[in-house]
Order: C-alpha cells, then structure tokens, then sequence
C-alpha cells in the first residue's frame, strides 16, 4: 500500500482517547441522540424503544441478524422515515422538525448503490457538490482531496456503473463526504467489497473520526465491528447490549476452549453434546468450544480426543471474538424458533462419482467481447470436499461456476463436472448437480412450500420421493412451521437455507453454491456452514464462491482468484505458510490509528493496518521490527499494548497477493504497450 | 425552492437523456413515426372506391352515366357483371366496395322522361367508407338527372332550366376538404402527449427502482427541486418534437400555420407544461416504471386519440362522453392548435382553451409536488 499522506482534516479534533464516560462526564453533546424510538410495519415492530447516543469522534456499531431493525434504525435517523414514537436529534437538531437542518449536517449511505451508473465517477461528485450545495471556491480543492484519499483519481471519467464493488462504495463514501457532514449514517458499507478496498474504506472513516465526525455504522463482519469504539447487538428492534466491545465479550457465558486441528470436523461429531460445553462449533480448522466450566470441558475433551486417537495442533483457552459472542448471545434459544438442528438428517447418500474427481478442469477460458472474465484457470476437487472459491466481486467467480454448471459456454479449455463434459454433457451435467445462485432464485409470491413443489416438479420428482424429499428439505431449512407463509416475508437467513434446499431436493452428488451467504448475517452463516459441513461428511461435494474472508477458512482447500485469473490455491493452512513471505506482527492498543504513520516508517515494514480492534504489521522481519515497534511505543509513552507475531490470516495472505500482481502487472504494462 | 440545487437535478436528468441513446431516439423518432403514419394512413377522404356494375340496360344512356361514375376521383370501376351472383362474391371477398345495378328499363325510361330507380350497393362492413360512397354515388346520380331534366328542357324549346334554389358549396379554412389540413394539428397533439408522458412517467419510479432515491431524499434536496428539475430537459425534448412535427407538416403534408406561430408554440408549451407534470403525478404515485408507462399511455393516447375531437367529433359524442371531453387537456390544445393552423384566429378567441389549458397545467404542477412525500413508507 503507498504511503500517502495524510490530509489535514477540516475539522481537526485531537485524538481522542477518551470513552463515552468521560465525554459524558465533560459535558459533551451527543451528535446522534436516540431516545425511545419505535417503528411498526403492519403488526411487526421493526424498531422497538431504541436509546442510544453517539458523540463527535466516536463511531458506533449496530451489529444484529436480519430484520434486526438497523436498516430502519439508520432511515429513522437520516429523517427520510417518520418514528411512531420516540424522538431522535442529529446534532442537537429533531429529525422530526427540523428536518431540513438535520439533512444539512448528515450524510447516509443506504444499503443498495445510490449513485447514478450512467454518470461518470466525477459527475456523481459534481451531482452532490451541487446538491449539497458545495461553494465553487474551494470545491475542486476538497474533491481532489477526497480522490487522492481514497485512490479514486484515475478513475474519475470512467462511469459508475463500470465501477467494481470495493470502488463504487469508495465513490459513495466520496459523495456522502462532499459536504463535510458532522454525522454519518452507514448501512453495511463494505457488503461484498474485496478487502483492499475496505482498507482503504476504514482509513477514510478513520480519518473523519479524528475530525469529530460522528460515525453510525452497521456491518454484518464482526472483525469490523471490533474497530467500533462502541457496539450495539440488536435483536428483533431492540438493543441487546452495548458496549465496548471488550465489554460486550465480557457478556459471554463461559469461556472459550478452542482446538485446532485438521481433522476438526470430526472433532465436532465427537464432542457435541458429550462434553459440559454449552455449544461446540467448528471454523474451518478450529473447533470452538463455549464452556461454562472450562475445567471440567477441558478434561472432558482431552479424554474424548485421546481416547478415539485424534491428535491435535492446538488446545487452550482463546479470546472470544465478537462472532462467539453473537452467536452465544442469539443463538441460545429466545430468537431462534425454526432454526435448524445441528442434526438435520441427510437421507441416502449420493451416488458415487467418478473415481474421486468430482470437478476438474483445466486452461478454462471465457471471454466476453475482449474482456477476459476468466483467464486459464485449473483446478481439481475430491469428491467429499469444500472447495472454496475466494475473490472480490467481479474477479470472475460466478462465470467460473456457470461454465461449470452448464450455463455457459467456455470460449477455451477443458473439464468436467461429475464425470461429464462441460463442453458436450451440458445437460447431464445439470442433472447431476444442485446449483444456488447469488439471488437466491425463489419465487417471491409462492409459499415456502410451493416453491418446492416447483423445483421437486423441474427435477422430476413425483409422489412418494417428493413427499419425503419435501419433509426434508423443510425439517433441513426449518421451515416445518412455515411451510404455508409467503416466501416474500422469510428473513435473509430461511431464505437462503429454503434456496439450498430446492437446490438439493434431487440429491445431487456435488453443489453449486455461489455466493450463498451474501447479506446473510452471522448467525444465519454459521448454521448455513453447518448444514455444508453436514453435507461433505456425507460425500457430498460442495463448491461455494465467497468474499467473505474469514469463511474461506472454513473450507478444505480453496482458489484465490483475482482479475479472472487463479492466483493461488491449497488448504487455508498451506496458503497461510507458503505464499506469504512476509511475517505478520498483532499489534493490540487502545489506540491504533495514529500509530500507523509511525509503523510505516520503521525499517522493514510492508504495511500496517488496522484488523479487528488491533493491527496488523506486515514485516521481512518480525525480530526487529518487534524491537523497533518497541522503542516506538516507548517515544511515544503509549502503554497498554500487546504484541505477538501470529500467522496470517486470510486477509493478510489475500492481500499481499493482490498487491504482488498488481505489482507485477505494473512492472509488464510498459512491455506489452511496446509490442 | 434552491435554484442551484434545481440546476444540478436539471443537468444530471439531461446526462441521462443524453447517456440513454435509446430512449432519446425514441423521444425523436415517435413523432417521426406516428405523423407519417397518421398523416398517410389516417385519410377521412374517399379516393377510387372499387366498384362493380351490372348493366342490364346495355344502352348509350346506361354508358353515359357509368361514365360520371367513372370519371368521378372517387369511383373506380373494376369489373362488369351479370346477375347478382357475381356481384355478391366481388363484394364479399372485397374485391368491390360498391356494386351498380342499372335496370333493362334505364333508356326507356329516361327518354320518356318517366322516373327510373337505378340500385346502388355498399359494403356496410366499412360503415364510414360506404356511408361516403353512398352519399356520392347518389350525388353523382343527381347531376345525371338534372343532366338529364336540362337536355329534356331544352328539346322541348322551354328554354334553360332553372332551379328555385341552387345551394353553392364553400368549405372555408379547407376548401378542399383534405383531411390531411385537419389532421396534421390533432396528431401534433397526439405526438405530444405519447412523447411527453412515456419521457417523465419513468423517471421518478426509476429512481425509487433503482435505489438512488433513497440516497436523494437524505440530502437536503427539496420536492419542488426534484420535480422541476426534472421537468427541464423533457420540455426542451417536447418541444423540439413540437417544431419537428410543424415543420413535416409543413414541407411534407403541405400544411402551413395560417395564424401566429409563435402564439402555437407558446400554448404547445402551456399544454406540455401539463402533460408533463402529469406524467411525472404517475411516477410519483406508482413507483413502478412499467406501470406508471401503462398507465400514462393509457390515459394519455387513448383519451387523445378517443376523446379529444381529433378523429372523432365532440358533438356527435353521447352527452356522458361530451362531458368526459372535458377533464382531458388534449380537446383544449385541439381547438387551439386548429384555430390557429386552419383560421389564423389568436387569443381573442382562443383564450378560454388556454385558459383551460393553463389550470391544466397548474393543478398537475401543484398535485406533483403535493404527492411527493419525500419520505419512505
């Protein structure tokens, strides 16, 4: 990453140490104040008696699982929705009254892009300039600063809608920021951004908090919410808790035991519901275990493990991350009526595929027009494996799984797909396979079990099979309960597990998942990963593309894919300790954002940026940089740090090598322009 | 009402205009299409109507009178017959409009000056085609009986024949009767509304489909603001159809303005004021591109084409119908634009259509900007 420098801000505020007491106790005004405030759709209350306040410099996290309420908790605040009680004031302004003023001083992002994708990037800006009512004079100042920060120059002609994901939030950001707003309203902002572009995103928030803005963000990435100075957990319109999020995982019942070990999904089978553990969940190749009485489940397991001969790389008492909090706090019982049993029994098992190959393909190609969205990628998945598929949007994921899937012909190259040509078997192919696209393809207006019907009738099920598969895929999805409602008003998450059932209602031998936990929130992924889980321990293979980070971890190899092309594949473990060649400092303090400039000038340091509520410091050479990171802390008299040298995790490994084939691509432009 | 922030609705409305080249040939290309279909389609006049004979009477004073028939611009005849037979099958396959059946008698009785039925047959199926034909059969039989009553006059030495009363036919501001003259205003009209409404229903709904309105609505941005600026460029776009659809009357269908033509333009801009802001209301209320489209051709070309005097006239409406007329602006702009292309008359008569008009226009602004709450639901 260039080192750029850093901007004076508008507004600039001192680095604010202080937490929300002692802003509370010096007098200081809210900027978003909430108080009591209620919104009610029809009979369900999406907002429930909300109060909180958020104060200049300080940025809050509203973290919840869908329908939750924070969509409506941010429209309520951005005055463009009316409360049916309570009252909220932006910068001592009524969002009811004095609506004008509030829209004067705030910017909010929605959820979907709000920007005009025929319009070029500066034309968008212009637009808001102007609607902001931006002075000329100084205006082209504050736009190229603006672009600088957040790297958008080049891009300023081209038009929004040419934009991939990571940019156009970038360009979003830029256009809520033209009128340098006092407060900003944030709904999941870095949803399906590749993860250099939420670095950049976060050091431009992190920027405007030292100007005193006032930041309101929702996200369904926990390791975002842990940056927040303070966290909200919302469930069903109401606040659960809030907190620090140091104070928020002090709310976990019990500890954390985690063992790490590549044969962790076995070690789940074994110890779930045979130990006093409250929950035993698996991520990737961790197994976590929340323990009530760490003692006794530590022993427990240990006895369990040595006695089945299951060995182990890791096994000890870890920090719950916010996720196992969330999960805990949700996830016992209150909110989930209908959610899915660990259990959820798969009936026979599929017919064997091949000899073990289940997908294999090899230089596969596919351009459109001269654009190469896929370029000579090759790979091979056992059957019974996950294979993942890790990339940013727009990498050229989903055009990889259509050819795969039959739905698109390759312009060049070769595979197959459970013994079938992708090239002649188009048809057979998507007989023997479950396919789950991005959307969800659910018909809206048909009842949870129509749409079903529907699928079991396409794949060719009738009778007693469809009966038996329906009972299924319902007790699968739980959606016992629900098989009469609408599938318009499921949430995200039942959504999601009803598509993957009609997906595979045909028992096929391997599955398609793209994308298949976009916009789901937590909760929801972490029951989906169980049900894949599930389904690979029956010799099912599972093919799923995501852009979440942390959920590539989750699968037993997986293929980075960057620009169309495979930059790297293996299991997480192998990517983690062979393709990356830096090494990778944890930096904990209660401050970390103006450490940054500093670390960056330290002799050998790659990079330095923030990850979770810490830093990450990419180094040569961890040795010396440690000492360095030493005396720095000790110039600067900051205390209260920790430091250990850790493996990477899949977000460094990832973006050092985007960043090696950008540097690469760089260093061949000249070349090919000559030729 | 922010006139910057009006401005910066204004250009970026018209980058998407200029961005989207489909919609903006369509926005050209419709009144293009629609004035010369209208224009060479919809011809009220009756030209060479096919038309088969059954001359039983064989004689000069039979020949005599087919040939007025066929001298006539209006008749063209096909095919001579005997027995009905074969008339019947001319007209049901549509090979004849009209069928002539002239009597074995026809000579004799003409020169002994005794009165004499000739049949004329129309196809009815085309009601409007063969009342004319009809009409003008009977009349072209006329002038062969005064024909006929003068040459009879004369033989027998009682000199010119005089008529108490001769009725001498004017048509003042078409003295042809081209239909073309009456059309071309109406379809100017027509051009308007079609372009006008399919313009501006689409895009408020667009902006809610696609999520920028919710970003819009958080910034300080007022509904006036919105809805006006919005307004800009699809008026400059109404009106270049206006002076397009002037001009192909003019140089094609030879239709020049008799009256001022700047007065037409300026009550073309108070009517598209009108109809664009209506075409906005529906976006506003429908929120859906597809339906608010539907919804303004529905009730926008219909009713102009149904119920505005363009094709068919007022007065001879059912008197519910007359007073629906009424409630669409379309029947005003109508009466104006013909007042001033066919009678060169100007806003001393005129006035009460632009009054008309005007309110028109003013209640579509005002509910416009009335039905934008500016808030999500």
């Amino acid at each position: 990453m260039p080192k750029s420098p850093l901007p004076t801000a508008d507004a600039p505020a001192a680095p604010d140490k202080a937490m929300t007491q002692e802003r509370l106790a010096t007098g200081n005004r809210p900027a978003i104040d909430a108080r009591g405030l209620v919104k009610t759709f029809g009979g369900v209350t999406a907002v429930n008696d909300l109060t909180f306040q958020v104060y200049p410099g300080e940025i809050f996290g509203l973290v919840g699982p869908d329908g939750a309420g924070k969509t409506t908790t941010l429209r309520l605040l951005a005055s463009i929705m009316d409360p049916d009680a309570g009252s909220a004031a932006i910068t001592g302004c009524d969002v009811g009254t004095e609506s004008a003023r509030v829209k004067d001083h705030l910017a909010y992002m929605s959820q979907r892009f709000g920007l005009y994708q025929d319009l070029t990037v500066g034309e968008n800006i212009e637009f808001y300039a102007d609607i902001y009512g931006v002075a000329r004079k100084g205006r082209q100042e504050r736009v190229g600063e603006l672009l600088d920060f957040s790297h958008m120059r080049p891009f300023i002609g081209r038009r929004a809608g040419d934009l991939s994901g990571g940019m156009k939030q970038k360009l979003q950001l830029i256009c809520a920021l033209i009128h340098t707003p006092q407060v900003l309203l944030l709904d999941e902002p870095t949803n399906g951004v590749d993860p250099v572009s939420r670095r950049d995103f976060w050091r431009i928030l992190h920027r405007l908090l030292q100007a005193g803005v006032a930041i309101l963000i929702t996200t369904a990435y926990l390791d975002e919410a842990e940056r927040c100075n303070r966290v909200a957990l919302l469930d069903h319109g109401r606040i659960l808790a809030s907190g620090t999020p140091d104070e928020i995982k002090g709310l976990m019942s019990g500890r954390l035991l985690t063992i790490r070990s590549n044969r962790s999904r076995e070690i789940t089978a074994l110890l779930r519901d045979r130990t006093s553990a409250a929950s035993v969940n698996v991520f990737g190749d961790t197994v976590h275990l929340v323990c009530p009485d760490i003692d006794r489940t530590t022993g427990e397991a240990r006895q369990l493990l040595e006695r089945a001969g299951i060995g182990w790389e890791r096994f000890g008492e870890s920090q719950p991350s916010l996720e196992d909090v969330f999960v805990s706090v949700l996830g016992t019982g209150k909110s989930g009526p209908g959610l899915p049993g660990h259990a959820a029994a798969f009936t026979p098992p599929p017919s064997p595929v091949g000899e073990g190959i289940a997908v294999g393909v090899e230089h596969l190609t596919r351009r459109f027009g001269s654009f190469v969205a896929v370029d000579d990628i090759g790979f091979r998945v056992r059957r019974g494996e996950i294979f993942g598929f890790l990339g940013p949007n727009g990498a050229g994921k989903s055009t990889t799984i259509r050819m795969l899937c039959g739905l698109l012909r390759p312009t060049s190259g070769s595979g197959t797909v459970a013994g079938f040509d992708i090239f002649r078997q188009a048809e057979q192919i998507k007989g023997h396979i479950g396919y789950m696209s991005q959307k969800f393809s659910l018909y809206e207006d048909l009842r949870v079990e129509e749409n079903i019907d529907f699928y079991g009738g396409i794949y060719g099920l009738a009778g007693d099979r469809l009966a038996r598969r329906k009972d299924w895929a319902l007790e699968m999805a739980g959606l016992a309960d629900h098989r009469a409602s609408l599938t318009a008003i499921l949430s995200g998450g039942w959504k999601q597990r009803l598509a993957l059932a009609c997906a595979i209602l045909h028992e096929p031998p391997i599955i398609f998942l793209d994308e298949p936990t976009s916009g789901v929130d937590p909760l929801s992924r972490r029951r989906f990963w169980d049900l894949i889980y599930t389904m690979a321990d029956q010799g099912i293979t599972v093919f799923v593309t995501t852009h979440y980070m942390e959920e590539a971890e989750y699968c037993d190899r997986l293929a980075l894919i960057y620009g169309g092309r495979m930059i790297a594949a293996g299991s997480p473990l192998e990517l983690k300790t062979t393709h990356m060649q830096e090494e990778i400092i944890d930096l904990r303090c209660p401050e970390p954002y103006p450490l940054i400039e500093p670390l960056l000038s330290l002799p050998g340091v790659r990079d330095a940026a923030l990850f979770g509520a810490g830093l990450h410091v990419v180094t040569a050479d961890a040795a010396r940089t440690q000492s360095a990171i030493t005396r720095l802390l000790e110039e600067m008299d900051i205390g209260g740090t920790t430091m250990t040298v850790i493996m990477p995790a899949m977000e460094d490994v990832f973006i050092s090598l985007i960043e090696e084939v950008d540097r690469q691509a760089a260093a061949h432009r000249p070349e090919k322009g000559r030729s | 009402m922010n006139i910057n922030r009006l401005a910066a609705i204004a250009r970026k409305e018209t980058l998407h205009v200029l961005r989207d080249w489909r919609s903006l040939t369509l926005a050209l290309a419709i009144p293009l299409v629609l004035i010369l279909l209208y224009g060479y389609a919809l011809t009220l006049d009756l030209r060479l109507v096919p038309t088969v004979v059954w001359d039983q009477s064989r004689s000069a004073a039979s020949r005599e009178l087919l040939e007025l028939y066929a001298g006539s611009p209006y008749f063209s005849i096909r095919d001579y017959h005997e027995g009905y037979d074969d008339l019947q099958r001319d007209l049901d396959s549509g090979k004849a409009m009209v069928a002539l059946v002239i009597p074995g008698d026809f000579a004799g009785k003409v020169h002994s000056g005794k009165p004499v039925a000739i049949q004329v047959i129309g196809d009815g199926s085309d009601a409007n085609t063969s009342r004319l034909a009809l009409n003008y059969a009977t009349a072209i039989a006329a002038i062969y009986a005064r024909n006929i009553a003068a040459e009879q006059m004369e033989l027998k030495g009682r000199g010119e024949l005089k008529q108490p009363v001769e009725m001498v036919q004017r048509s003042w501001y078409n003295p042809d009767l081209r239909s073309q003259t009456v059309l071309i205003p109406g379809i100017i009209a027509l051009v308007m509304v079609v372009v006008a409404a399919m313009l501006t229903s689409t895009t408020i709904a667009r902006e809610w489909e696609t999520g920028t309105m919710e970003q819009l609505i958080s910034t300080p941005l007022r509904a006036p603001e919105l809805i006006f600026g919005k307004v800009v460029p699809y008026f400059v776009i109404g009106m270049t159809d206006v002076a397009l659809a002037v001009m192909i009357g003019k140089w094609v269908f030879d239709v020049p303005i008799v009256g001022n033509a700047g007065l037409l333009f300026a009550l073309a801009a108070v009517f598209l004021t009108g109809i664009l802001f209506f075409g906005l209301l529906l976006s506003i209320r429908l929120k859906s591109q597809v339906l608010a489209n539907q919804m303004a051709i529905i009730t926008g070309f219909m009713p102009t084409l149904l119920l505005s005097g363009f094709v068919f006239a007022i007065e001879n409406m059912p008197l519910p119908l007359q007073f629906l007329t009424y409630i669409f602006p379309a029947r005003y702009f109508i009466a104006i634009l013909r007042g001033i292309y066919l009678k060169g008359i100007g806003l001393e008569i005129l006035w009460i259509d632009a009054l008309f008009l005007a309110i028109y226009a003013l209640l579509m602004m005002v509910a416009a900007n009335r039905a934008f709450a500016f808030k999500l639901e």
